[in-house]
């Protein structure tokens, strides 16, 4: 291995040590454990990076014989953090924020299982977030118990399910227990938790159901359709089915694709490469620029033209505002996304439309509601050089 | 508490692959019972259907009498030990026991002070329970992850390999620390290893699988000295047993590097001139110079030329290469293939008192004690001699019992 710098990156327990290099231009997370455990894991990650799920790349293996042991090197995520770096920077007790957090730990989880991957730990220091629009993007870091199978009983799933609970319950008890939050506070952190269990159970039902209905009231499979689009979800392929007990009733069977309907329409009319969370945020502000078009113009303004008059004379020149308006951290994508979701609150909170400016200057301030998801941008600022870093401080 | 009763059960895959063959297993209440096999044996499969993440193609599963086949995990009241161990720093022992219960929101605040003590008590944690997990020793630390599995009062514990991504020396202490909590709490448990190690210092009975097939049940030291087949032979023991191609002739059996007068229960089973594999283990051979007198007259001593020798301190082996017929050797390999074993199966490896002086490239005369030898059937590789095969004195790997 060359001679690199090695830093120190604050990241939760671990089974076993995680190191992180910086070499060519980029950040590198290494990890030691035996062999025989290094091969599986770094299995389990090149199977999720096939099969594009939502979890850190693996980029080599390194088998050390003389030590018995082994490296696992993988991709830092850029962007990315630890759910402590958020709670360590926000006002004691913020449920909607704990809210995000577990519902993209929901979403994770549902993701996975439907590609038959069983994570076996899946807890909060497992887990890394990302910022998309005003939802999160949780991806799995460790994969040491992971499985990857054809399919999961339902067995698996719920002891994975009930993994993450009791994982997720304890993370965020044992961070209360950290910054001496009082313990009136744990009832409802152990109630969000298994909260997660209902978000998780509706995700699946959504894209597992299999509706009947009669021939004559095909039209729902429109509605099935909308419902898993509005949620990101693409559908590839409907088919229907005769039930055979009663020939006039029909089984809906929806193969479920990628999770980025918004993402890829937005992609498609714009070129533009965001999350799903962002792309929802943005193609609401592009329909609401849609909508004023056509009234100005006074005929019809179809989507694609606006898409292209959107770009130019709205997104871009507002998306450097805003990013600068918060100090250029984090990406000027996301920095127009907050702008859009404080613009809508302040004007909410006055009754009428504030404006862009006010909401800039909101923004620059970080005068902005403190349950906001813009307010996340928190964990953006840099963390500034210490002397020497505690385990567990962000 | 509980008893298991594993019931013809079989789990096929989509291909129709059967991963677990018509396994039949009970397990007593309170017995620790080991699954061990290599990779792919169908072991983890096999705990799977207990806990209720692998469905059942047929057969039936019961636990404390009921049929459970149907069951969801969480219904079954088993408990993964070390499934997660990780500690939260913050947290104080006793929350770190207590979690667990707190989010059942099945017991008062004094129950669960109950649980937790009564749990420390078990595990000596009792003066610890108000620190955090950060002034425990590593030993106290494990202790903790188990507490958690402990005060879940389920009616028995499952292991699926948890000390295999460990070092050797918190393997060790793990390995003591559960065979202690297991004999306090006489749990019913099942626990499924590769390492033989851990399933001979550990079980109660041990099951030994291969490619989804039970092949044998047994105390551990049962499977050491009356192995069903050339499989359980080769699997159990470390270093593993010595097969040895040989052929019955002229009232005498003809190793190698020996011919052994014959003994009547190897006439009994096998005839005239027919090729046999014999098993031996290391710690049968001594020097022929340092054996007691008292036995030595029960034995048969014969000259080899020793290839290299590995002296451990506490043992030592001589290992002898020697010539096998192509058949046998390449059976041999496949054999070693099945074990997921590297053993270079043509050499025989003979383990000697740490004071011999046998010297390396040179020739030594060694003594066997033909009782100890076993008769294999090349082709089924069954045991020819099994029940017959002296149970020796040589002592089984490390036992607590």
């Amino acid at each position: 291995m060359p001679d690199v710098a090695l830093r120190d990156i604050a990241v939760g327990p671990s089974r076993h040590l995680v190191k992180f290099v910086e070499a060519d231009g980029a950040l590198w997370a290494l990890k030691e454990l035996p062999p025989r455990i290094a091969r599986k894991e770094y299995s389990v990650l090149r199977q999720l990076e096939d099969l594009g799920l939502p979890a850190v790349r693996p980029a080599g293996l390194v088998l050390q014989p003389e030590l018995g042991s082994a490296i696992l090197v993988t991709r830092y995520l850029d962007g990315s953090w630890q759910y402590r770096r958020l709670f360590m920077r926000l006002p004691p007790n913020q449920p909607k924020h704990r809210a995000r957090l577990f519902d993209a730990m929901a979403s994770l989880l549902v993701e996975l299982h439907r590609h038959g991957v069983f994570w076996g730990d899946c807890s909060l220091a497992n887990t890394l977030f990302s910022r998309d629009g005003q939802i999160l993007q949780a991806w799995l870091v460790d994969a040491e118990t992971s499985e990857v199978h054809p399919t999961l009983s339902d067995g698996q799933r719920e002891l994975d399910l009930q993994i993450l609970v009791e994982n997720v319950a304890a993370g965020m008890l044992d961070l209360a227990a950290r910054l001496n939050r009082p313990p009136e506070l744990s009832d409802m952190l152990i109630a969000e938790a298994q909260d997660i269990q209902n978000r998780y159970q509706q995700l699946w039902e959504i894209l597992h159901t299999e509706p009947v209905f009669g021939f004559a009231d095909r039209y729902r499979v429109e509605g099935t359709i909308r419902q898993l689009n509005d949620l990101g979800f693409a559908v590839e392929e409907v088919s229907l089915q005769p039930v055979s007990a009663s020939p006039d009733k029909l089984r809906l069977n929806v193969a479920v694709g990628d999770r980025r309907y918004h993402a890829q329409h937005l992609r498609d009319l714009t070129g533009m490469d965001v999350g799903e969370g962002q792309a929802r945020s943005l193609l609401g502000d592009l329909h609401t620029y849609q909508g004023q078009l056509c009234r100005e113009a006074g005929h019809d303004v179809d989507e694609s033209t606006a898409a292209r008059l959107w770009v130019m004379e709205v997104a871009t020149p507002t998306m450097h505002q805003a990013h600068a308006a918060v100090g250029y951290t984090g990406t000027a994508i996301q920095a127009y996304c907050d702008l859009l979701e404080v613009r809508w609150l302040l004007s909410e909170r006055a009754g009428h439309d504030v404006g862009t400016d006010r909401a800039l200057a909101a923004l620059s301030r970080d005068v902005i509601p403190t349950d906001s998801a813009a307010k996340m941008a928190v964990v953006e600022i840099p963390t500034a050089p210490m002397p020497a870093i505690q385990l567990d401080d962000p | 508490m509980a008893e298991i009763t594993i019931k013809n059960v079989f789990k096929r895959y989509g291909d129709g692959f059967p991963a677990v063959n018509d396994v039949s297993l009970d397990i007593a209440d309170g017995e620790f019972m080991i699954l061990v096999g290599p990779s792919g044996c169908g072991k983890s499969t096999l705990l799977r259907m207990i806990v209720g993440l692998e469905d059942i193609s047929s057969g039936d599963m019961i636990i404390g009498g009921k049929r459970v086949n149907d069951k969801a995990p969480r219904d079954r009241n088993l408990a993964m030990v070390f499934q997660n161990y990780a500690l939260y720093p913050h947290l104080s022992v006793f929350e770190n026991i207590a979690f667990p219960l707190r989010l059942q929101g099945k017991h008062s605040n004094e129950e669960i002070r109950k649980l937790v003590n009564d749990a420390a008590d078990t595990l000596e944690l009792q003066e610890h329970l108000e620190r955090k997990p950060s002034q425990l020793s590593g030993g106290q630390r494990q202790r903790v992850a188990m507490g958690r599995a402990i005060v879940r009062q389920a009616d028995a514990f499952l292991f699926d390999e948890p000390l295999s991504n460990l070092d050797a020396k918190l393997r060790g202490q793990m390995r003591t620390e559960i065979l202690r909590l297991q004999r306090r709490l006489g749990v019913t448990t099942v626990y499924v290893t590769h390492d033989q190690t851990e399933a001979m210092t550990l079980g109660d009975r041990v099951a030994v699988l291969k490619k989804g097939v039970l092949q044998q049940v047994a105390s551990p030291r049962e499977l050491y000295e009356q192995p069903v087949n050339l499989f359980v032979a080769g699997f159990i023991g470390s270093p593993p047993m010595n097969f040895i191609p040989a052929v019955l002739r002229d009232g005498r059996l003809e190793l190698p590097f020996a011919s052994i007068p014959a003994r009547p229960e190897w006439t009994n089973v096998a005839g005239e001139g027919q090729l046999l594999i014999t098993g031996i283990r290391p710690g049968s051979f001594e020097d022929a110079s340092l054996v007691d007198p008292g036995k030595a007259g029960r034995g048969i001593t014969f000259d080899v030329t020793v290839d290299v020798t590995e002296w451990l301190g506490n043992e030592q082996y001589a290992f002898v290469p020697y010539e096998a017929p192509t058949d046998i050797a390449a059976q041999l390999a496949e054999l070693a293939h099945e074990l997921d074993s590297e053993q270079m199966r043509t050499q025989l490896c003979v383990s000697l008192d740490p004071m011999s002086r046998v010297p390396a490239g040179g020739t030594a005369t060694l003594w066997l004690d033909p009782s100890r030898i076993h008769l294999f059937d090349p082709k089924s590789g069954e045991n020819l001699t099994r029940g017959s095969a002296m149970a020796s004195s040589e002592p089984v790997a490390s036992s607590n019992r």
